[in-house]
């Protein structure tokens, strides 16, 4: 199912409840990264692969919220499984707002980990497909003249070549050439599938 | 009742010296007073009709107030002794109505209630030989238990046949004389003066009576009621001397008697009111601070709690855990030998772990019943250090005591303050074991306090504590350590503040953390 087997990033302070989550997670067949803190995690280069992060609530120095907090503030989208030793009903509601997948107290079931783990790998190699679509794209429309990347944003807001002429002072006809231009560079059949793109690229005007 | 619970009431609270010597001090005055009065005894003063109502009501509301404080007294001691005297003041309180009612020229010329000329002087008489029997049976029935009625029942039964009694007794004594006033020997001649029957017969028998009261109850006083109570008798003794030397009303020696048995009952009141309020704010100061201290224990019985069930779930997961990658590693074709044995040695060290945390925990908290202890710091902290010895010599870290002589003891669960120690000398080694470059130094001190108490500190070497969390480490769920063992900064701080001490954190010097532990010395 997945495309590069994922990597469990494991933060927790206690030693032996450490090697005893790694010692778990590779009898799944998971590819695991033990850290003792946060800071450790900080460090680390994570790979182009799905990856998530089980994260010990109270940890030394930065707390497993604080950290939570503070990887969303430096746009690092990772998926967090929590774990604690005492879970207040507080704690949790603050790390699921906080988009946490999953807030299990110790001592758990294994298949609960597990499978709060492959969800949260599966919901990581979403988000990287979804990026990688993105850039190729990207990729595409950077290939457009000024010219023709204004005309794209004119014709997905639904303008006609008439208009779009009338709003940018050139010739109809040099319209529709720029205009097949477009066409062939981004490699769409339909206006419809331009939209879309103009819609993951984030480009596409309002009709004025 | 425990014989324990009674000394808190002023009828079973033996008395200070100081009280003591205030009762003394008030019975001189009153004698002095007495030998003052003594040289004008002949001297007569001009009537005053309204003196007596107002007299007779002080000493009235005073006497009614003293019964009622006496049944309260009794309703809880339950002793015969008690009822008996509370009899007695309420039979002096209600036979001072009729007293002022038949007093000549007080509502009256002649009085009210039909009265003749011998019904107020007979009413004085029965009044003046009411207390002191009462203050005599008082005094021989005070104290031994066979007298006590039964404490299992309610005490109202015998408080309402006491008040019916007298009652009825004060009745019957003033329908004597007032409507069989013909058959009781004429004691006054005329309202202003009295017969010999005053001086030779009525007189000396109150004094008789007055003085045998006073000689018991001197004897046998044991409470704080019974020396004021010695007060009331001699006051009341002085009283009927001073009016058994005069046979008219209104002389000086009358005046002042009357004013004898007021001054004393209503300071004997106070006196009692005052002592009853002293222990009632006593009594509700101290319930207030046992339900602080309840609840103190009880925040402290609840950090204790999380700080165990933290301490205990760290190693529960992890055995959780090992088990069940133990299992899945021999799910496996072919199973994994090498691992399973992994997982299992985890688990046994884990619960090693958990039963050394147990084991440490039972150490800090079997002692707590047994007695406080006078504990000598300096030899608590080379005992303790005595024990980690070993230890300190693999992690080649060198101790430095810096110990003051002639402390003062305290007063202290010795095994508990031995956990706290052991506790803060643990952490600094794994502080500094986290600085391998640094030479090792853990260093010890113990000095006297100014303010009566010992100062223990240990400091280490390590990396030191991040000044914003100097507080926080004290929390319950905070650890700056990757292994918990050992009961926790959270649970030494409750040991040491419930020793009345302080435990708090700073930075070392040079670099480092201090911890310092303040206890204060034994009372």
């Amino acid at each position: 199912m997945l495309t590069k087997p994922g990597m469990v990033f494991v933060v927790e302070d206690d030693d032996s409840f450490r090697e005893a989550l790694g010692r778990l997670l590779r009898s799944a067949g998971l590819q695991v990264k033990l850290l003792s803190s946060a800071q450790d995690f900080l460090i680390q280069d994570v790979p182009d692969a799905p990856c998530c992060l089980v994260l010990d609530v109270k940890l030394p120095g930065l707390s497993g919220l604080d950290f939570q907090s503070e990887l969303a503030e430096a746009n690092i989208e990772i998926p967090i499984i929590f774990m604690t030793g005492h879970g207040t009903i507080p704690m949790t509601v603050q790390a699921m707002k906080a988009g946490a997948l999953e807030f299990l107290t110790k001592p758990f079931r294994d298949d609960q980990l597990i499978k709060a783990i492959e969800l949260a790998l599966e919901r990581d190699r979403n988000r990287l497909e979804g990026e990688k679509v993105v850039s190729a794209l990207q990729t595409r429309f950077d290939t457009l003249t000024a010219r023709e990347q204004e005309i794209m944003s004119f014709v997905t807001a639904g303008l006609l070549n008439k208009q779009i002429a009338a709003q940018m002072g050139i010739s109809e006809k040099t319209v529709k050439v720029h205009r097949g231009n477009v066409t062939r560079k981004m490699g769409v059949r339909s206006v419809a599938e331009l939209v879309r793109m103009a819609d993951a690229l984030g480009i596409r005007r309002v009709k004025p | 009742m425990a014989p324990d619970s009674q000394p808190l009431l002023i009828s079973a609270l033996p008395p200070t010296r100081r009280q003591e010597r205030l009762a003394f001090a008030v019975m001189a005055l009153l004698l002095l007073v007495f030998l003052a009065t003594l040289p004008f005894r002949h001297h007569q003063l001009p009537r005053q009709d309204a003196f007596i109502p107002v007299v007779d009501t002080l000493l009235f509301i005073g006497d009614l107030i003293t019964a009622v404080l006496l049944f309260a007294q009794f309703s809880i001691l339950r002793t015969r002794g008690l009822l008996v005297l509370a009899c007695g003041y309420l039979f002096a309180s209600l036979i001072i109505v009729p007293h002022l009612l038949t007093f000549p020229g007080a509502f009256s010329p002649t009085g009210l209630l039909g009265a003749g000329l011998q019904s107020t002087v007979w009413l004085y008489i029965f009044w003046h030989l009411g207390l002191p029997p009462a203050a005599i049976a008082y005094a021989l029935l005070k104290g031994t238990r066979v007298h006590r009625i039964d404490t299992a029942g309610s005490p109202r039964a015998p408080i309402l046949a006491g008040v019916f009694g007298i009652g009825l007794l004060a009745c019957v004594l003033t329908w004597l004389v007032t409507a069989g006033e013909a058959w009781l020997p004429p004691i006054m001649i005329d309202a202003m003066h009295a017969s010999r029957i005053w001086e030779d017969i009525a007189a000396p028998l109150i004094i008789g009576m007055s003085m045998t009261a006073i000689a018991l109850i001197w004897w046998r006083r044991s409470s704080v009621l019974d020396l004021w109570l010695l007060v009331v008798l001699w006051a009341w003794f002085i009283e009927t001397v001073l009016l058994s030397m005069t046979a008219y009303r209104f002389s000086l020696v009358w005046y002042v008697g009357r004013f004898f048995g007021l001054a004393s009952a209503c300071f004997v009141l106070l006196v009692l009111l005052v002592e009853t309020t002293t222990l009632y704010v006593r009594l509700a100061l101290s319930v207030t601070a046992e339900r602080r201290e309840r609840e103190g224990r009880l925040t402290s019985m609840d950090a204790i709690a999380a700080a165990i069930e933290h301490e205990i779930r760290q190693p529960l997961g992890a055995i959780v855990a090992n088990a069940n990658a133990g299992r899945r590693w021999l799910d496996r074709s072919p199973p994994d030998i090498a691992e399973v044995r992994a997982a299992l040695e985890a688990i046994a060290a884990d619960g090693h772990r958990s039963s050394d945390v147990m084991h440490s925990i039972r150490e800090a908290f079997t002692q707590s019943d047994q007695a406080q202890t006078l504990v000598d710091a300096n030899e608590l902290i080379r005992e303790t250090l005595s024990l980690v010895r070993p230890e300190l010599e693999a992690a080649k870290i060198a101790v430095q005591l810096e110990l003051e002589p002639q402390l003062p003891l305290v007063s202290a669960y010795r095994g508990q303050l031995q956990q706290v120690i052991l506790n803060l000398v643990t952490n600094a080694t794994d502080a500094m074991r986290a600085v391998p470059g640094r030479a090792a130094v853990l260093s010890m001190q113990c000095r006297p306090l100014e303010a009566h108490g010992v100062e223990l500190t240990v400091a280490d070497s390590g990396p030191g504590i991040d000044p914003q969390n100097l507080e926080r480490i004290f929390e319950v769920f905070f650890t700056t350590k990757s292994h918990g063992m050992g009961l926790g900064l959270a649970i030494c701080r409750s040991i040491i503040e419930a020793h009345g001490g302080k435990l708090w954190a700073e930075p070392g010097n040079p670099y480092g953390a201090r911890f310092r532990m303040q206890l204060p010395a034994r009372a």
